[in-house]
C-alpha cells in the first residue's frame, strides 16, 4: 500500500494547462495518472499537499477535482479529503477547489 | 531654620526635580514610540494596500490583452504567477496586521475570471463578451473591497 499523502509538488512543480494536449503537467494528466488512483486506493483518508508549488491555474484545478467528479468519484469523499487538504502557500486554494467540487455535484 | 536644614531642603528639591525630569522623559518617550509605531504601521498597511490595487489593475489589464488581443505578448503562466503574488501580499499585511483578513472570494472569482479557460479553450473574445465583463467585474469588487480597507488607514 502506498503512502497516503499525494504531494503535487512531486508530479511538478508548476501544473501547467487544463489538458494534456495543451502542454505538459496539465490538470488533465495530474487527474488520471496520480489524483483517481490515490483516490480509489485511499478514499477519503487521501491527504493532498498542494504546497511547494510556483502556483495553480483554475483551469488545472478545475480539470483535476471537478474532473475527478465527472469522472465517477463521490464527491462526499472528496470533499471530505478537501477538508484535509494542505495549502499553507496559498490558503485560498481550498476555497477554489471546493467551489469546484459544489459545481460539478450541482450539475450530477 | 538653619543653613544646613535649608542647604537640604533645597538639594531635596533639586534631586526630585530631577527624578521628575527622567520620569517625563520616559513618559514621553513611550508616547512619541507609541505615536510613531502606529504611524509607521498605517503607512505600511497603505503602501502595501495599494501596491495590491495596482497588482490587480495591471492582472485586469494583463488577462484582458490575453484573452482579447490574438497577437497577445501575454501568456497564461505569467498571469498565474501574478496571481500568485497577490497572495503573497495579501500574506504579507495579515502578518503585519490581524484585522486584515484576506477577501478569500473576491480573489477567487478574480483568479477564476483571468485563469479559467473553458473546456473549448475559444480564444480571442470579444471585448463585450461575457468573460471580459467577469474579468472586469471581478477586478473591480477585489479593488473596491482594498479601497475601503484602505480608507481605514488613512
Amino acid at each position: 500500500m502506498s503512502s497516503n499523502v499525494l504531494r503535487v509538488a512531486d508530479f511538478s512543480i508548476f501544473p501547467g494547462p487544463r489538458y494534456e494536449v495543451l502542454g505538459p503537467a496539465s490538470g488533465e494528466e495530474f487527474r488520471d495518472t496520480k489524483l483517481l488512483p490515490a483516490l480509489r486506493e485511499h478514499g477519503a483518508n487521501l491527504i493532498i499537499d498542494l504546497d511547494g508549488v510556483i502556483s495553480y491555474g483554475s483551469s488545472f484545478l478545475e480539470e483535476s477535482f471537478g474532473g475527478a467528479v465527472r469522472s465517477g468519484i463521490d464527491p462526499a469523499v472528496l470533499l471530505k479529503v478537501i477538508e484535509n487538504i494542505i495549502c499553507n502557500d496559498e490558503p485560498t486554494l481550498k476555497f477554489e477547489i471546493e467551489s469546484y467540487v459544489k459545481e460539478q455535484t450541482s450539475q450530477l | 531654620m538653619t543653613k544646613d536644614s535649608t542647604h537640604e531642603s533645597s538639594m531635596f528639591a533639586v534631586n526630585s526635580l530631577g527624578w521628575i525630569g527622567w520620569l517625563l522623559t520616559v513618559i514621553f518617550f513611550i508616547i512619541n514610540y507609541k505615536v510613531t509605531k502606529s504611524a509607521r504601521h498605517k503607512d505600511r498597511m497603505q503602501k502595501n494596500i495599494e501596491k495590491y490595487l495596482e497588482l490587480v489593475q495591471k492582472i485586469e489589464d494583463d488577462s484582458l490583452d490575453y484573452w482579447i488581443n490574438p497577437d497577445t505578448k501575454i501568456f497564461m503562466p505569467h498571469l498565474i504567477i501574478k496571481c500568485r503574488r497577490l497572495t503573497n501580499l495579501s500574506k504579507l499585511m495579515q502578518s503585519y496586521d490581524d484585522d486584515y483578513i484576506a477577501p478569500q472570494e473576491e480573489f477567487v472569482r478574480f483568479k477564476q475570471a483571468v485563469t479559467l479557460e473553458a473546456s473549448n479553450n475559444v480564444r480571442p473574445i470579444s471585448g463585450n463578451s461575457g468573460k471580459a465583463q467577469l474579468i472586469m467585474a471581478a477586478s473591480h469588487n477585489l479593488q473596491e473591497w482594498h479601497l475601503k480597507k484602505l480608507n481605514t488607514f488613512t
